[in-house]
């Protein structure tokens, strides 16, 4: 049997109410979806022969964030791909096919933009992996990239993200903190570990390139009754030129660590002299970037999202 | 007409951005009146809770409406995100 | 917050360690703020 398919979607028909199932953890509103399967049906197993599925201009949502201008080709390469035995869930023992894939915006308070996500999907002694050489995506201005990894989905997962001259004046804007900027780039590496539904990073640093300005005013460092260590800090901050920045990042249970060690001059303290500033900014990321996607606006999409329970019937699937 | 019973008719319901608006097509004067009254004392209030957790007023206005819609009585009217109206 | 500075002989750097704890938990303090608002006695609800 050779099945073509073609499908657009918009905010009435998606993609989980064509397929009329909602075990699926995201949704598309726009776009279309297109493609093909060469299926051999001998005796009870069902063997895929040939495979590709293609995804044009889809926008979606998913559970903690948006997509947009998705353009994705999935192909098989034509010999067989695997078997499906019936009353089993499909069970492919050789099947792999190239992805390559674009993605224009990924918004989960955050943004990523221009991902491209290339690599192989492959399943081997039923287990799914994908294999990369390389996948990258600009976030905050800068590349974040995954090079050379082999992520076996059914194992800990442990991926190094490289990171290129980021912006820090727009990393520290999305935390909208009255009074506070801070301008620099910066570059470094991030391992992080997923097991069993948790990330955690143990041992990821960031350092500037070429230094930057750190500026905070508090309206509390004009006051009168803070003590002198206090007063000194922040008549640094009213005008920190650091030329080095190394931060040490962390991340475990929910708490974005930064240890960062920065040296500088402020021109106008202790006739510029130079300050090693130990800064420890810890983030509660879940409030973060839950509150960061309430400002951009897409919650309400998520919330629709969550809310369109699709009721689907008995477990059988029409295909008209 | 006060604000419970202009409820109770189905003549004003809540909204998702914490203000309150009109199910029906063609409200009367006075509702209107009712609507634009309450809905500029509710944006006070809320700049003043925006100002104090120095977050930007679209975000407590979100907020707000989440909570309104969750604490509508039964057979209120609400308004979902893509401008329908429904009964509680 | 408690920042410690040591200041030693003037051509010796100043440090300074500082901690920084960022809250997002402002539904928990907006939350409060609107169930007074949006309440039967604020006649606004």
């Amino acid at each position: 049997i050779d099945i073509h398919w073609q499908q657009t979607f918009s905010t009435h028909k998606t993609f989980r109410k064509w397929l009329n199932t909602p075990i699926l953890p995201f949704d598309m509103t726009g776009g279309s979806f297109a493609g093909d399967a060469v299926i051999e049906l001998n005796k009870g197993e069902t063997e895929f022969k040939q495979f590709k599925v293609s995804l044009h201009e889809a926008q979606g949502v998913y559970q903690t964030g948006t997509f947009k201008g998705v353009q994705l080709q999935l192909s098989s390469p034509s010999q067989q791909l695997g078997s499906y035995k019936t009353q089993q869930a499909v069970t492919f023992d050789s099947f792999y096919a190239e992805l390559n894939s674009h993605i224009n915006e990924l918004n989960m308070g955050i943004k990523a933009n221009n991902i491209d996500l290339n690599g192989l999907l492959y399943n081997q002694l039923n287990e799914w992996h994908f294999k990369t050489p390389l996948s990258k995506a600009t976030v905050f201005s800068g590349l974040v990239e995954i090079q050379n990894e082999d992520i076996n989905f059914n194992d800990a997962i442990q991926l190094e993200l490289i990171v290129d001259r980021l912006d820090l004046s727009e990393l520290v804007r999305t935390q909208n903190m009255d009074g506070l900027y801070a301008s620099g780039k910066l570059s470094g590496r991030i391992p992080v570990h997923y097991i069993n539904g948790q990330f955690n990073v143990s041992d990821g640093h960031m350092n500037s390139i070429d230094g930057g300005k750190i500026r905070y005013t508090t309206p509390l460092s004009q006051s009168t009754n803070i003590n002198d260590q206090l007063k000194l800090t922040f008549d640094v901050l009213e005008d920190f030129n650091y030329t080095t920045l190394n931060s040490k990042i962390i991340y475990d249970d929910d708490t974005l660590l930064f240890k960062s060690a920065i040296s500088g001059r402020n021109p106008t303290v202790a006739n510029g002299r130079l300050i090693n500033l130990n800064l420890n900014t810890e983030v509660g990321l879940k409030g973060a970037l839950e509150t960061m996607r309430i400002q951009s606006g897409i919650d309400l999409n998520i919330e629709a999202f969550i809310r369109s329970k699709i009721k689907h019937s008995n477990n059988q699937y029409y295909c008209q | 007409i006060d604000l419970h019973s202009a409820k109770d008719q189905g003549l004003v319901g809540e909204t998702p951005n914490g203000y309150l608006a009109s199910p029906v097509s063609a409200p009367s004067a006075d509702i209107k009146a009712l609507i634009s009254d309450i809905n500029a004392k509710r944006k006070q209030k809320y700049a003043q809770v925006a100002a104090k957790v120095a977050k930007p007023l679209s975000v407590v206005e979100q907020l707000a409406g989440k909570k309104a819609i969750e604490k509508t009585s039964k057979g209120h009217f609400i308004q979902f995100p893509d401008g329908q109206w429904v009964k509680k | 917050c408690t920042p410690t500075v040591k200041v030693e002989a003037s051509d010796k750097p100043i440090t300074i360690n500082l901690n920084v704890k960022i809250e997002h938990e402002i539904r928990v303090k907006v939350d409060k703020e609107l169930d007074s608002i949006l309440s039967e006695d604020s006649g606004l609800f």
